[in-house]
């Protein structure tokens, strides 16, 4: 399991890939507000999910979908790592 | 639409008249020229109507690459006749074997192959077991596993619920919608239980078809290289190339009407396809 740095980097990457976006993965802050800062809709968040699940290997409950789970890198950080950790 | 090279047709089908458009590639009526010519397996229910404008334009792209191209809507969708959820995949599967045949006997189209997008380059794929005769294929992104497909559009709904309802979401009550006893929610639409049951047994790799025609899977993507479920589906298929674009996924976006990139590869490889064919044709006949 990569370390904490190592792992919002990768979360990161897999954002920037999936939803086209034409940023540089580091320039995403780990507490920005990602629905706010890039637009992330029900369609793009979908996009993250499945992203997650095929790069993390993570698989999503029902009660895992909250607004709050996927807001920020940090949050979505600390979700992959509870579920892989 | 352009009167000269595009009508409204419809497509003769178990006592039906499928709905269809054809994109002439150029030549008169009467006229034998048209050898080549390619019908559309579009996808299914939201994909298809994001994807629907796309088509068209690849519709438009291929027959000035002349390809003369056949859009049609399945049984319950788009302008066809019957209810969403009556029908299923396999009559689909038998809807695109009606179009094929259509394409042959009323447009005299020699080398009749298809374009499939999502759900519908899966089950033209399966169309030769009920019968269709297919020349080549154009698998765009083809679902590889029912149950996977399924499972992503409940989280879709989910995702959406969520976005959408605030701090009145329950996830409960969108799964339930997804597996009520005999009509499910899928992504919006109402389907049958029987036609969920028939996708989610959808596998091609477990059960691959038996397709010997010449194929093209195209994985579209953020990544340039195809998925493993690609590569290992061309292993097991007899003359299937499989190539991955980096292009947004149309099928899921409102409002994004552009796959030049999914286009060019594909006609890149038709010239391909065409070039080999002449050549075989060629050596056939010294």
């Amino acid at each position: 399991m990569a370390d904490a740095a190592e792992l919002k980097s990768q979360i990161k990457e897999m954002i920037v890939e999936r939803l086209f976006l034409d940023v540089d993965p580091a320039d995403i802050t780990d507490d920005e507000n990602l629905m706010e800062t890039h637009d992330v809709d029900s369609v793009r968040l979908f996009e993250i999910v499945v992203g997650l699940e095929e790069v993390f290997d993570v698989s999503f409950e029902d009660a895992d979908f909250t607004v709050e789970t996927f807001s920020t890198v940090n949050s979505i950080a600390e979700y992959v790592t509870s579920k892989t950790g | 639409m352009s009167p000269e090279t595009e009508r409204v047709v419809r497509i003769p089908c178990d006592g039906e008249a499928l709905h269809g458009v054809f994109h002439d590639c150029g030549y008169d009526d009467g006229v034998e020229g048209r050898e080549w010519g390619m019908v559309f397996c579009d996808p299914f229910a939201e994909e298809k109507k994001c994807a629907h404008r796309v088509l068209v334009e690849a519709a438009r792209s291929l027959a000035l690459a002349n390809f003369a191209c056949l859009r049609f809507d399945y049984r319950g969708c788009g302008d066809s006749p019957g209810g969403f959820g009556d029908f299923g995949p396999g009559d689909w599967i038998g809807d695109i074997s009606a179009a094929t045949e259509f394409m042959r006997e009323e447009f005299g189209v020699a080398r009749v192959g298809i374009l499939g997008l999502r759900l519908g380059a899966t089950m033209g794929l399966m169309a030769p077991q009920r019968g269709a005769r297919i020349d080549f294929a154009v698998l765009w992104e083809p679902v590889i596993d029912g149950g996977r497909y399924l499972n992503l559009n409940l989280k879709r709904s989910l995702i959406k619920a969520m976005m959408t309802d605030g701090d009145a979401f329950d996830a409960d009550a969108v799964r339930d919608r997804h597996a009520d006893e005999t009509l499910v929610d899928f992504d919006g639409y109402t389907v049958g239980l029987s036609a969920r049951e028939a996708i989610a047994q959808l596998s091609l790799l477990a059960d691959p078809p038996q397709f010997a025609a010449p194929t093209l899977i195209l994985n579209l993507g953020s990544r340039d290289e195809p998925a493993r479920g690609y590569r290992e589906l061309a292993e097991l298929m007899d003359d299937a190339t499989v190539g991955a674009v980096v292009q947004e996924p149309f099928w899921n976006r409102i409002g994004l009407a552009s796959a030049e990139q999914a286009i060019e590869a594909t006609e890149l490889w038709l010239a391909e396809l065409q070039t080999r064919t002449m050549l075989d044709t060629g050596a056939a006949e010294q």
